[in-house]
């Protein structure tokens, strides 16, 4: 039955044409006059081709030719663009907000776009890697509302008055179901309802021995000042609105500055922002009294936290890889995501990643059951104290209604290859399992 | 260009990977500098403070590198041969030493052994000879020959 439908679609055609051939092909007439800058260059690169070349045998490894003739076609330069090649060049789509009105029931399977409030907002923290090459290739950024969504907003909601180590979470599922994605929702909810949001979209980056860290005399501790510095200025533009509101209760000595009591807490972390080996001690200063007000709760987002419950691979001066608990700042976030520490209004909530295998933690996959592992097997018991009380949340792939949600709206941004239509997206989602990257990079890319 | 006794280190080289540029550190003891100074792995020469410099100066400077080990190795090997060891003289005819098979496959050695006692040859080439005892024996020079 299936192969009837495959006759009659143009999906046969697929071999006989290359890609750029039927990107040509698909692209409708009144973009025809579309340039794009691969355009430009394979007109270069034509004229260029017409002459012999006649290349010099180089030794030298070292020449790097700045721009290569032959590759002149593939225009990605840099990490933000895309190849056109791949992609089809999308239409901006007109979305509806994702507000906390509009994040129910009813609106389960439409695409919501990013309030307008929120957008500057994640701005200054960067997108999760996989999710921001679709935001990329599809304008203005936006996510389909789910009901794993819905369910688990409503449980947010819920943790708005409670102590914040009553409610740690961590968001799991197989690669490309959607966590970070529900993770990025989360943190928009939160931010159009007024709390105090604190996002780290990649952890890794903290851990991969990419920042300088010194180590504090007399102690086994390192501090990483201008990681500390960056993401304090991150909070701060986050949240400026709301910051304004509350003041420190005490006086408070942050590296060399003093900072009297009732100081603003905007005013407090641009001190933070301005001396980096000062950063470290605003960020205990300021989490301290976010978690001792309770008028605004406070989220703790961290995406990639796996990479916070393994060893770091900065090395301590016996050259052993150091534990996060070593660190200031990861153990001043694992602190509250343990809940040694506690917010007295708020929620910890932290998504796992399968993107790095060397971010990999298996105390944490076995803690949260994700993973069983021989009993003979020796975990670190210097990671597994960290991961108590942690409740796992399973991110589910696409259900059909939700699927078809989105393939409208990839219909409506232009990026199929082929014509849309309903055996199309039965092929797309019955062979992406409803995994919500593969039926994305199904689409767009047609493989 | 980081100027540190005697070697040029270029200053976009990553620190771990330029620390081996001198003769005497490979790869460990790279990252084991790199451990001691708390300096990060993506740490490029450029991005080293001034007091930085100055300490991963003095910690190269209490190991034993470049000149210094060049000196060690060669003495070591010219001990065997002003002793008339069997490993000197397979050093001075630029052989296996450690008892490996010549009758096919030695090339490396035929390239590369015997270098140092060359080395050494070529310092005292000029007038001083006649000056420091041959450490060969007469008869020994003529048995060393390679081809007549």
């Amino acid at each position: 039955m299936a192969h009837r439908f495959l006759a009659s679609t143009p999906l046969l055609s697929r071999t006989s044409l290359s890609l750029t051939a039927r990107a040509r092909a698909a692209v409708p007439a009144q973009y025809a006059n579309y340039v794009t800058a691969s355009a430009v260059v394979m007109a270069g690169g034509k004229a260029k081709k017409a002459a012999p070349k006649v290349k010099a045998q180089s030794n030298s490894f070292r020449k790097k030719k700045a721009a290569d003739d032959d590759k002149g076609e593939s225009g990605s330069g840099g990490a933000t663009r895309l190849n056109e090649k791949y992609y089809k060049p999308s239409v901006p789509v007109k979305v509806e907000e994702f507000l906390p009105s509009t994040a129910t029931k009813e609106h389960v399977g439409q695409v919501l776009g990013f309030p307008s409030t929120v957008i500057p907002a994640l701005a200054q923290t960067a997108y999760p890697t996989l999710l921001s090459e679709q935001f990329e290739l599809i304008k203005p950024a936006a996510l389909v509302v789910r009901e794993s969504t819905v369910s688990f907003l409503e449980k947010v909601d819920k943790a708005m008055k409670t102590p914040s180590s009553q409610s740690r979470i961590v968001l799991t599922g197989e690669a490309g179901s959607g966590k970070s994605a529900l993770l990025l929702q989360t943190v928009s909810h939160c931010l159009s309802a007024g709390w105090i949001v604190i996002y780290v979209p990649k952890a890794s980056t903290w851990m991969n021995s990419s920042f300088a860290y010194n180590k504090v005399a007399n102690t086994t501790s390192f501090v990483q000042p201008l990681l500390a510095s960056n993401l304090v200025g991150q909070i701060q533009n986050v949240n400026k609105s709301v910051l304004d509101k509350i003041t420190t209760s005490e006086t408070a000595m942050v590296g060399r500055h003093e900072v009297e009591k009732g100081t603003k807490l905007s005013a407090l972390l641009e001190v933070g922002v301005k001396d980096q080996f000062a950063a470290q001690d605003v960020m205990e200063v300021f989490m301290k009294e976010i978690g001792a007000q309770n008028g605004i709760p406070t989220l703790i987002a961290v995406d990639e936290v796996n990479s916070f419950f393994r060893p770091s691979q900065y090395l301590s001066q016996d050259g052993k890889e150091l534990d996060p608990e070593h660190l200031k700042l990861p153990k001043l976030f694992l602190n509250y995501i343990s809940g040694k520490s506690t917010f007295k209004h708020g929620a910890i909530v932290a998504a796992t990643s399968d993107t790095l295998l060397a971010n990999k933690s298996e105390v944490l996959d076995v803690t949260l059951g994700v993973k069983e592992v021989s009993p003979y097997k020796r975990l670190s018991q210097t990671i597994l104290p960290w991961t108590q009380g942690l409740t796992s949340v399973e991110v589910p792939n696409y259900t059909r209604e939700e699927a078809k949600g989105v393939f409208d709206y990839y219909k409506k941004a232009n990026i199929f290859f082929d014509a849309a239509s309903e055996p199309l997206f039965l092929n797309k989602f019955i062979t992406s399992n409803g995994n919500p990257r593969k039926f994305f990079t199904s689409c767009a890319k047609g493989i | 260009m980081l100027h540190l006794l005697g070697v040029n280190l270029p200053d976009q080289k990553l620190v771990q990977y330029a620390l081996p540029l001198f003769y005497g550190i490979g790869q460990k003891t790279a990252l084991k500098v790199l451990a001691t100074l708390s300096i990060h792995k993506t740490c490029k020469i450029a991005d080293l403070s001034e007091p930085q410099v100055n300490q991963l100066s003095t910690l190269l400077s209490d190991m034993k590198i470049e000149s210094d080990l060049r000196k060690q190795i060669r003495a070591n090997i010219m001990h065997h041969r002003s002793i008339g060891s069997y490993v000197g003289r397979r050093h001075a005819m630029g052989l296996p030493v450690r008892g490996q098979n010549t009758k096919n496959n030695a090339k490396t050695a035929r390239r590369l052994n015997g270098r140092w006692l060359k080395a050494e040859k070529r310092e005292y080439s000029s007038s001083t000879r006649s000056i420091i005892p041959s450490a060969e024996s007469p008869f020994e020079s003529f048995f060393n020959r390679k081809w007549f």
